[in-house]
C-alpha cells in the first residue's frame, strides 16, 4: 500500500468513524428522550433495550408520515372536487341551460342534491308508468336544474323519459298546473315549499302531484 | 289564551276572540309543545317538518297535542278536520272552546297564507 493509498484509507477510516460517532450521539440522544418517558424504577430495565427505542421511534416515523398521507390525500379530493364544482358552475351560468353534463357529480353537488330526493321521484314515476314529466322547482334551485334531470335520467330505468320545466307561471308555492298541461305531463314533481293548494276541485282537470318538501329537521 | 311571552301571536279578529293563532320558530314550538298540559291543541306545520314533526309525535305521548297530517285529498269524514292540505283526527267536535290552533311555520309568508286560509273556513 502506498503513502497516498494509506491516507486515503485512514482518511476513510476517520470519517467513518466521525460518522458514525455523530450517529450514536444522535440516537443517544433519541434514547435518553424516550428514556425519560417511563418510570425511574423501569429505566434501569429499557436503559439498554434499544431495539424497544428503536421500535418506537419507527413507529412514530411511520405514523406520522401516515397520518400526513391521508391529510394530503384529503386535500387533493377536496381541492380537485371544488374544481370540479366550479367549473361546473361557470359553464352553467355561461349556456344557461345545457342538458348533458360530461362532468361528474362533485362532492358539493352531492351534497346539495339530497334535498332533491332523487330516488324517491324516481319510484314515483316509475310506480305510474310516466314518461313525460314536468318538474317545478324554486328560483334558487334553477342553477341545479340540470344535475337534477341529469341524475334523473340516471336513475329512472325508461330510455325515452322527458322532462318539462315549469313554474314561472304562478308562484313557486303553488302548482304551475296550466304549464304542465301544455306540456302534456302525465305527472308534475313540485320542490321546495308548497301552500298544498288542493288541485282536485272545482272540476278543473289536473295531473298527479309529487311533492318534494326540502326537509328540515327540529331542533 | 296562551301567555307565552316569546311566542308572536297572530289573533284573529273575530267577535269571540277565542281563536288565537301562533307564529314561532322551530325552535319555540319545540318548547312550547312540551309545556302544553291543558288544553288539547291542533298542531299544523309546514311540510318541511313533516318527518320531523312525525318522528317527534312518536316520542312525546301527549293527549293534548293533536298532529296533523299531510294530505291533499278532500276528505269527506266529519271527524277529520281538512285544512290547508293538512288534515286532523278530531276526538270530539271541532269548537273554538275546546281547541287551540297551533301553526309552526317556516316563514311569515306561510303564516299568512295559512291565517288566510283559516279566516276563510270561518272557524269561530
Amino acid at each position: 500500500m502506498r503513502i497516498n493509498d494509506l491516507d486515503q484509507h485512514h482518511q476513510r477510516h476517520l470519517n467513518n468513524g466521525i460518522t458514525n460517532n455523530h450517529r450514536n450521539n444522535c440516537f443517544r440522544n433519541l434514547q435518553i428522550y424516550f428514556f425519560f418517558a417511563f418510570k425511574s424504577d423501569q429505566r434501569q430495565t429499557l436503559k439498554n433495550d434499544s431495539t424497544f427505542l428503536s421500535f418506537s421511534l419507527f413507529c412514530s416515523v411511520k405514523c406520522f408520515s401516515f397520518l400526513l398521507f391521508c391529510l394530503g390525500s384529503i386535500y387533493s379530493y377536496v381541492v380537485l372536487d371544488f374544481c370540479i364544482w366550479k367549473q361546473k358552475k361557470t359553464k352553467t351560468n355561461n349556456t344557461n341551460l345545457s342538458f348533458s353534463s360530461p362532468l361528474p357529480l362533485s362532492f358539493f353537488d352531492t351534497f346539495q342534491m339530497e334535498k332533491f330526493e332523487v330516488d324517491a321521484c324516481k319510484n314515483w314515476i316509475e310506480t305510474n308508468n310516466f314518461h313525460t314529466i314536468a318538474l317545478q322547482v324554486p328560483d334558487e334551485d334553477l342553477d341545479k336544474i340540470q344535475d337534477l334531470i341529469d341524475s334523473l335520467q340516471k336513475a329512472v330505468s325508461f330510455e325515452n323519459i322527458e322532462f318539462f320545466l315549469v313554474g314561472d307561471g304562478c308562484s313557486p308555492c303553488c302548482n304551475d298546473l296550466l304549464n304542465a298541461q301544455y306540456c302534456q305531463a302525465q305527472g308534475l314533481i313540485h320542490f321546495g315549499h308548497s301552500c298544498l293548494a288542493l288541485s282536485n276541485h272545482d272540476n278543473q282537470q289536473t295531473i298527479p302531484i309529487f311533492y318534494v318538501f326540502y326537509q328540515q329537521s327540529l331542533p | 289564551m296562551f301567555s307565552i311571552s316569546n311566542l308572536y301571536r297572530k289573533s284573529f279578529k273575530n267577535d269571540r276572540e277565542l281563536t288565537s293563532l301562533f307564529h314561532c320558530s322551530s325552535e319555540d314550538a319545540v318548547q312550547y309543545l312540551s309545556t302544553v298540559n291543558e288544553r288539547s291543541s291542533l298542531v299544523f306545520y309546514d311540510p318541511c317538518y313533516q318527518n320531523a314533526i312525525e318522528n317527534y309525535s312518536k316520542t312525546v305521548a301527549s293527549s293534548h297535542l293533536i298532529f296533523s297530517k299531510i294530505n291533499t285529498e278532500n276528505l269527506t269524514d266529519e271527524s277529520t278536520f281538512s285544512l290547508y292540505g293538512r288534515s286532523v283526527q278530531l276526538p270530539i267536535p271541532l269548537d273554538p272552546s275546546n281547541y287551540s290552533i297551533i301553526f309552526i311555520s317556516s316563514s311569515n309568508a306561510s303564516l299568512n297564507n295559512f291565517a288566510l286560509y283559516f279566516h276563510a273556513y270561518d272557524f269561530q
